[in-house]
């Protein structure tokens, strides 16, 4: 060991005392003082060269320990310009330390390495070469290009190898110094050196021109280094470059890189590479050393990355897979990586190692882990994913790392989503999954598996719906975390609802099962608001008796002190009430054509009553309620109700006839054909009263537009009346557009029949009702503040009512998650009434300005206010210069303003409140949108360093221009 | 090519320092003190490669570390580099330190910047590995040193 002796006390003494420091405090301190010292001593005159060079070495070490020594700087260049070696070199090594590329001190070193460069002394031009290296910059590439270049054909090995290096930095700091030809010719020279280490420098540079693209240029270069490469093996090189006894490794992994560059995607280079490369890679395997394993893993990654080969790949593969069964750790690590390679080209080779891959999981070490997870992944396929992911399940229930963990349970789900065999299979690994990695599910996971779940129930059907919800149901038997107690809520609630809709002792078993849950030990109120969702989902379902219980549960959680729990029961138990009540009108069924009275009518005719011509009557119930709308009414043929005094008979008249060729009116006819009342027609339809319309239903919505802006209470009314005469299969025409007013007629028939059958059915009018404001409310929960014209007109039906309301209710679903799940068919799940309702008839101000800024140019003039605000307009670039064409009002400034930086000028556009689109360097553009009236404000602004900011402003409106420019004038300038 | 080479003692106190691309005074000693960090995963049995995947350098780039003595010795490589190259590079360096210090300790490259820094910039330029033979580096040093002691 040498010692510091030959040094100075002083440096001696700064070590062993930084060294000795308990505290960052305390080295500060040493090192203040020490800085301090060096300050004043360094500008003492006649300074002995070695008490110089000490100081130096002093500085280096505060600036290792990440203090400042900036004062030394100037010293540093003062010592290049030394004639002593020692002193120069230090002095190019501190500036290469000390000194960035842009700072200014750099244009004094110029003119000495200028010199040094064409020194005869080999050293202090080696010296200089590494200095050059490190510090050149673009200000100065071209002072020094000259020089460097010279050095090429130095007669030095040391000399010439460090210059190519040069070289090439100068070729990537400005190209027009060397030209292309010239550059290559020099390369190509490079690789012809006589000495092998001039050559190997060459190598890196035809890597890096690789690199950069340029390899069709040197595809012809293919058979040069190939014939390098194997005269290496061969150890045809001197023995000097052997590195335990293994001819230049580093040469070897520098042309396998090249190699792998020039043949990838190219049969016709790699054919030519085939064989030194079986060679390499022979020769390589046979060594037990590290770099040995080094070019291996080389040849490997060169196998995979050229146009691939069979014999090659197995070959390759096996070397690798021995790297996997070493105790060194490096080795597996790089073999996992080269596995990983091979694995992106085929699984083939890769497969028979699988066990010896799942082993590497056990390894304690966390880089290693990681990978081989990340190649487990690649490689496992429908074949191998039951033993991969067992494995992996085991690892994620015994590994204690909680990032690991994290990797491991989202793999797992995607092996799972991706190979997962059987849906049992499936089912069950997600179930494992959950339980032992129930810390990792969050939104995103489960809404994907609620996706799922919900898109394979849609395929399969009641088979598959049974199924799950026998599994989940069997869970809810065993204490539960809450993240998976959620899932099996939604599945219970979701499928196990429709499942088993008519069966209400499985309805009870579901239902007692989750209730019991509720009094279990629960981590947060949220999983009540689940199991909340659950019941009301449970007693939404047809056969469902216990309301008495539901409703005592949602009571007692009235009283929650989670809000979204507290809102949850309140609704639920709102709609149990109305659930409950459905229950009572489900299986009535009606006959329409109402025969029993027929008997009575023929009196009546016989007496000389008028037939009755139902186009007319139900038309006009429609007209009525639609335009009028003051109340609900469920007794279709009150008269007074169409008849607003115009009673003049046209029964069968030409009025009639026409209104019958109406194309729009054809099917209104229902049970009764237009020739009156009709007991003789034949095939009435036969709907089911008390199933009022399903509110999310496609069909029928949406084809009745006619703009008009009716309210819920109409569309209950038009809904009404529908059902006494609507033909169910044709529910389309329920509502009929207004096509002109027609007088309706009173029938003193009907007028009598209509009090019968109120006599007769007043369950039907009490119970009918109450399912519709059931679906009203329920409809209101999602609409309450958008004011939407909707029509119902699907008559009821027993399944797109259980869809009807697990849709509404997983609407609501959920408030605190951000994001919905997105579930599969989406008119039966997701969809929201007002998505397939009629265009919803907002007035144009109540709209979010998002919404309506989505689609630009909006415009709009509503007088304009004194004090202007805006909003951001998110437009891109392409819109933003259509608009900037679209616009005449170009008001174009050039301030002096505080505007220096591109900080500055974001501040000033968000003082604006409008948003920036695009940057490019110094100029920006934004555009915005005035709050009041949406009318558009485009800005571009050129800033400069001076605060001199160029505008231009166009805008809808001129005043918006003027507007925001002196708001910036007074702000900004 | 090599990003960063940097050598360490076991207290995490920096001994050379060696950044190949320009990088700021501040992120250098960030990109130090993370490394210095991660230097506490290393054990005697475990990997010596990491992949940067907080980005301490670039996400892209690799981490290879080697433990000597009291001497960490760590270099970030780009995705080109081989590590195990590298690896076996480290030992290169230390064989040398060996060689010109006679028993090399963390003093010697505390007392000689100079000396070891010349010894570094014989083996990496601007980044590249250039020369992988420890006779022909130890004859360019000592013809230095020679010449030094002569004047």
């Amino acid at each position: 060991m040498s010692s510091g002796s030959h040094l100075s006390k002083e440096l001696h003494d700064l070590i062993k005392s930084i060294g000795e420091t308990r505290s960052k405090q305390e080295e500060d301190k040493i090192i203040i003082k020490e800085v301090q010292q060096l300050k004043t001593k360094l500008n003492e005159k006649n300074m002995p060269p070695k008490k110089v060079k000490e100081m130096l070495i002093r500085a280096i070490y505060i600036e290792m320990l990440g203090h400042d020594a900036s004062f030394v700087h100037i010293n540093a260049i003062h010592l290049t310009q030394s004639k002593n070696l020692a002193l120069k070199r230090l002095g190019y090594l501190c500036c290469s330390l000390f000194l960035d590329n842009d700072s200014e001190l750099l244009i004094l070193l110029v003119a000495t390495l200028q010199k040094d460069l064409a020194s005869t002394n080999v050293h202090i031009v080696v010296n200089a070469l590494t200095a050059v290296g490190k510090l050149i910059s673009k200000t100065f590439v071209n002072a020094l290009t000259e020089p460097v270049l010279k050095l090429l054909t130095h007669n030095t090995d040391i000399v010439r190898k460090k210059a190519l290096m040069v070289m090439q930095i100068i070729r990537q700091l400005n190209q027009d110094c060397i030209t292309e030809q010239d550059y290559d010719d020099r390369i190509r020279r490079g690789i012809q050196d006589k000495e092998p280490s001039v050559m190997g420098a060459a190598f890196n540079l035809y890597h890096e021109e690789l690199k950069r693209g340029a390899v069709n240029k040197y595809k012809p270069l293919t058979g040069t280094f190939v014939s390098m490469l194997k005269q290496i093996i061969e150890h045809k090189l001197h023995k000097d470059y052997d590195y335990h006894r293994f001819p230049a490794p580093w040469l070897q992994i520098k042309l396998l890189q090249i190699l792998t560059l020039l043949g990838a995607n190219d049969l016709k280079v790699s054919e030519q590479i085939y064989e030194v490369l079986g060679s390499t890679l022979r020769r390589a395997d046979d060594t037990t050393i590290n770099i040995g394993y080094a070019v291996t893993y080389q040849c490997v990654k060169c196998i995979s990355g050229i146009y691939p080969q069979q014999s090659l790949l197995e070959q390759a593969a096996n070397s690798v897979s021995r790297f996997l069964k070493s105790d060194n750790n490096n080795l597996k690590y790089l073999g996992i990586n080269a596995l990983t390679q091979i694995v992106s080209i085929s699984q083939k080779y890769v497969l028979e190692h699988q066990m010896t891959i799942v082993d590497c999981l056990e390894s304690n070490d966390d880089t290693l882990k990681k990978e081989t997870l990340e190649l487990l992944f690649k490689m496992t396929n429908e074949q191998n994913c039951e033993v991969i992911i067992q494995k992996l399940i085991h690892f994620l229930k015994t590994s204690s790392d909680a990032n690991f963990k994290k990797d491991l349970f989202v793999k797992i789900s995607l092996l799972n989503e991706k190979h997962a065999p059987t849906q049992e299979w499936f089912i069950k690994t997600a179930n494992t999954l959950f339980e032992f990695g129930s810390e990792f599910i969050d939104n995103d996971v489960r809404n994907n598996f609620f996706k799922l779940l919900i898109d394979n129930f849609n395929d399969i059907g009641t088979e598959f719906g049974e199924f799950i919800t026998e599994i989940y149901s069997d869970l809810l038997k065993n204490e539960l975390q809450d993240n998976i107690l959620k899932i099996v809520c939604w599945v219970i609630g979701e499928i196990g609802s429709q499942i088993y809709d008519q069966d209400p002792n499985k309805l009870n078993e579901l239902a007692q099962l989750v209730i019991t849950k509720l009094d279990s030990q629960l981590e947060s109120e949220t999983t009540i608001s689940w199991i909340l969702t659950c019941l009301a989902k449970l007693q939404s379902a047809r056969a469902f008796q216990m309301f008495d219980q539901t409703r005592t549960i949602f009571q007692k959680y009235m009283q929650s002190k989670n809000l979204d729990c507290q809102q949850r029961a309140i609704d639920f138990f709102t709609l149990a009430k109305f659930n409950a009540a459905l229950k009572g009108s489900k299986f009535v069924t009606v006959d329409p054509k109402m025969s029993f009275l027929d008997a009575y009518v023929q009196q009546e005719r016989q007496r000389g009553a008028q037939p009755y011509n139902p186009s007319l009557q139900v038309k006009a119930a429609a007209l009525g309620s639609a335009t009028e709308a003051p109340s609900l009414n469920f007794g279709p043929y009150s008269d007074n109700k169409y008849g607003g005094g115009a009673k003049t008979g046209t029964f069968g008249t030409e009025e009639n006839k026409t209104t019958n060729q109406n194309p729009s009116a054809p099917t209104i006819a229902g049970p009764w054909d237009d020739t009156g009342y009709n007991q003789k027609q034949p095939a009435a339809p036969k709907p089911v009263i008390a199933t009022p319309m399903a509110i999310g239903s496609t069909t029928g919505m949406g084809s009745n537009g006619s703009g008009q802006t009716t309210t819920t209470k109409t569309a209950m009314q038009a809904m009404g009346s529908g059902q006494m005469g609507v033909n169910t299969n044709q529910p389309q025409n329920t509502y009929i557009p207004p096509v002109r007013p027609l007088p309706p007629k009173e029938d003193p028939n009907l007028k009598e029949k209509q009090k019968l059958a109120n006599q007769l059915f007043p369950s039907i009018s009490q119970t009918q009702q109450q399912p519709q404001q059931l679906y009203l409310f329920i409809h209101q929960i999602n609409l309450e503040k958008r004011n939407f014209c909707s029509v119902y007109s699907k008559t009821y039906e027993c399944k797109s009512k259980s869809n009807l309301s697990t849709s509404n209710l997983l609407d609501i679903d959920d408030p605190l998650s951000a994001q919905q799940p997105v579930l599969g068919v989406p008119q039966v799940y997701v969809q929201q009434p007002y998505i397939i309702t009629q265009q919803p008839v907002v007035p144009q101000q109540q709209l979010q300005p998002q919404q309506q800024w989505s689609q630009p140019p909006p415009q709009q003039t509503i007088p304009q206010q004194q004090i202007k605000s805006y909003m951001p307009a998110n437009i891109n670039v392409d819109q933003y210069e259509q608009l900037w064409d679209r616009y005449q009002n170009v008001k174009e400034v050039t301030l002096q303003s505080k505007i220096k930086s591109e900080q500055d000028f974001r501040k000033m556009i968000q003082a604006i409140n409008i948003n920036i689109i695009e940057v490019i360097e110094q100029e920006i553009i934004c555009a915005g949108a005035n709050a009041e009236n949406k009318s558009c404000v485009l800005l571009y602004g050129c800033y400069n360093l001076n605060g001199s900011l160029d505008l231009k402003i166009n805008s809808t409106d001129p005043k918006d221009g003027e507007y925001i420019l002196a708001l910036i004038k007074r702000q900004f300038c | 090519m090599i990003k960063v080479f940097l050598i360490v003692n076991s207290s995490g106190k920096i001994r050379i320092r060696r950044f190949y691309d320009e990088v700021e005074f501040a992120r250098q000693q960030q990109i130090e003190q993370k490394l210095v960090q991660l230097t506490s995963k290393l054990s005697p049995n475990s990997c010596n490669f990491f992949k940067d995947l907080d980005g301490i350098y670039d996400k892209k780039c690799k981490i290879v570390m080697r433990f000597f003595g009291t001497l960490y010795f760590i270099a970030v490589i780009d995705e080109d580099e081989s590590e195990l190259g590298v690896l076996d590079l480290i030992q290169n360096i230390v064989d040398l330190m060996d060689k010109i210090f006679e028993n090399a300790c963390e003093l010697d490259v505390l007392y000689h910047p100079d000396k070891m820094n010349a010894l570094i910039d014989e083996i990496i330029v601007a980044g590249i590995v250039v020369e992988t033979n420890i006779m022909d580096i130890q004859e360019a040093l000592k013809q230095q040193e020679t010449q030094i002691k002569n004047k």
